[in-house]
């Protein structure tokens, strides 16, 4: 069983893009009823990891954008999260839920959380990959840090060793112009086309 | 392009640009095309970034479901079978010095014994009492011990040869030979010793005594059906002043420290604990069941009760009675992961009293396993 974590902490770890032991964590105490719920539903393991891994990218990306609402539990917000998405999946597949009311989306997931369903073959991702091997590691970090995880150049600064803020600002807007620069060089990249393929 | 230009672009693609900086912005993408282009490289590396960090959070959410489903690794095996023979190489070991240390012993001693037998043939004409126990046994006190070489040096012999040195030796009296063989008995050299007295087992006292007999020390929060998780938690000191450092609740397959929260649900588990030394407490057989939860809802401030069925339960049944008249007010079917909410209406969907209620879950399996009471206020 890995570390235990509040609701808070997970929270500030993903905003900090702390997020390894987080991630073990989530596993350990969501991901079990999300995969049962939908094993139960005529679901594949397969999917249900899928379902359960886009989950955990869409509660990223709400807490990143500040929208996730601290008085509700991440469990709890997890599960609906995978439990509409895999209604939804299920009522595109034709597959059978059980109970007309399981039909019904969840109250406790608010509209506008979309699941972030995230797939790339692994060939666009190694491809992917080996663009921002050009960049170099502490360029991909940083980049990661300030357009992923949105964290401020202070905080950035503090977690990579810069002097201040605006020394990290800098190196923020070198490593961007330098992925630019590594897109412009090679017009052949159809980096758009591997991302949604 | 400059600074100010990426940090506007940046601004723009985080939707940070309103009013007039955001017109002025669309103005600028209109008219200049290498500016639009600009941010179409902004966007696109903003979009490899992304999805580079969000394929890698799946593949290392992968990774722990393949680490957490996976049977033991073959590398896990290698190491088993590494540790086996390292167990084996360092038991053979100890039994090889011992052996070569009582090989030692025993060649020193012959050695001695021979000497010491040379000294007695070569000098027909001194006295020596073979008999004398402590040459043969070549066991003696620290007080009496001395060397072979002492020995030879007393009964007035030269190292090595066996030369009859006494009459040469000024100090040497006639007497002194006699003196030697009945007060100073001629034992092996005192290099034998030590290892020998390190051979007797050493009686240390055991760490762990006691600490199998203590229980450890915990506190449990029992769960609310649908609700309040349960959690044990743990306290580093238990009885008698042992101290524990970390803390089991399945029988010593993975332990904690006192500051993680524990959850439980209901069920039977085994709890025991260890200290610093690795030694191991009593184990405590303990069973999680439902706490009595009372709730307090006001449906005037949509503060509702709001339960949800844990997997365990495939269809349970709530009843709610009025605590006073013991009469059925509502009852009602739910499935396991469904959210039940209870907003104080009764079968007919009227809005109850204010006052106190009791419910009880119960399932065909199970029967009644979860009640208590349900204050509705204004």
């Amino acid at each position: 069983m890995s570390k235990s974590y509040t609701d808070k902490e997970i929270i500030e770890s993903i905003r900090k893009g702390k997020t390894e032991r987080v991630l073990s964590y989530l596993y350990d105490t969501a991901q079990y009823k999300i995969r049962k719920w939908i094993l139960k539903n005529n679901g594949s393991e397969e999917e249900a990891q899928d379902i359960f891994q886009d989950a955990v990218l869409s509660f990223y990306n709400y807490v990143l954008e500040n929208r996730f609402d601290e008085g509700k539990s991440v469990q709890g917000f997890l599960f609906a999260i995978g439990k509409n998405a895999w209604v939804n999946r299920a009522k595109q597949k034709n597959r059978l839920i059980t109970g007309e009311k399981e039909m019904e989306k969840m109250d406790s997931v608010p509209d506008d959380v979309a699941l972030i369903s995230q797939s790339m073959d692994d060939d666009n991702t190694k491809k992917i990959e080996a663009l921002l091997d050009k960049l170099g590691e502490r360029c991909k970090q940083m980049l990661t840090y300030s357009i992923f995880y949105d964290m401020r150049m202070d905080e950035i600064a503090e977690t990579m060793g810069f002097a201040n803020a605006n020394a990290a600002k800098t190196k923020n807007y070198k490593c961007k112009q330098r992925l630019i620069g590594i897109i412009k060089e090679n017009p052949n990249y159809n980096i758009k086309a591997w991302i949604y393929n | 392009m400059e600074l100010n230009d990426h940090i506007l672009i940046d601004d723009f693609l985080n939707g940070n640009l309103s009013g007039t900086p955001l017109d002025e912005f669309n103005s600028r993408m209109g008219s200049n095309t290498n500016f639009k282009k600009e941010v179409e490289l902004q966007e696109l590396a903003n979009l490899v970034i992304v999805n580079n960090e969000r394929m890698k959070i799946k593949a290392q959410l992968q990774q722990i479901h393949n680490e957490r489903t996976s049977s033991p690794s073959i590398g896990k095996k290698w190491w088993g079978l590494g540790i086996a023979i390292v167990a084996v190489g360092v038991l053979f070991s100890i039994w090889f010095v011992s052996q070569n240390d009582s090989n030692e012993i025993v060649a020193q001693d012959q050695e001695n014994k021979a000497l010491i037998k040379d000294i007695i043939e070569t000098n027909p004409d001194r006295n020596f009492d073979v008999e004398n126990q402590e040459i043969e046994t070549s066991i003696t006190t620290e007080e009496d011990s001395v060397t072979v070489k002492e020995a030879v040096e007393v009964l007035g012999l030269t190292d090595g040869n066996n030369e009859v040195t006494a009459e040469n030796d000024p100090d040497q009296t006639a007497d002194q030979p006699e003196l030697v063989k009945k007060d100073k008995p001629i034992i092996l050299e005192e290099k034998v010793r030590p290892e020998i007295i390190e051979a007797k087992p050493e009686i240390t006292p055991d760490p762990c005594l006691g600490v199998n007999e203590i229980f450890p020390s915990y506190q449990l929060v029992q769960p609310c059906f649908g609700g309040k998780e349960g959690q044990v938690i743990f306290n580093d000191v238990a009885e008698k002043g042992i101290s524990f450092s970390e803390f089991s609740i399945d029988d010593g397959k993975s332990y904690h420290s006192s500051l993680e929260e524990l959850i439980v649900s209901i069920g039977n588990y085994k709890v025991v604990a260890k200290n610093n030394l690795g030694c191991i407490s009593k184990t405590k057989s303990i069973e999680v069941t439902y706490a009595d939860c009372n709730f307090v809802i006001q449906p005037n401030y949509n503060k509702l009760w709001e339960i949800e069925v844990p997997e365990l339960y495939d269809e349970v049944t709530i009843v709610i009675r009025n605590a006073k008249t013991g009469v059925i007010v509502y009852q009602k079917d739910i499935t396991a992961y469904e959210n039940f909410i209870w907003q104080g209406y009764d079968l007919s969907n009227n809005q109850l009293e204010m006052g106190n209620y009791v419910y009880w879950f119960k399932s065909a399996t199970k029967g009644v396993f979860s009640k208590g009471q349900i204050t509705i206020v204004k």
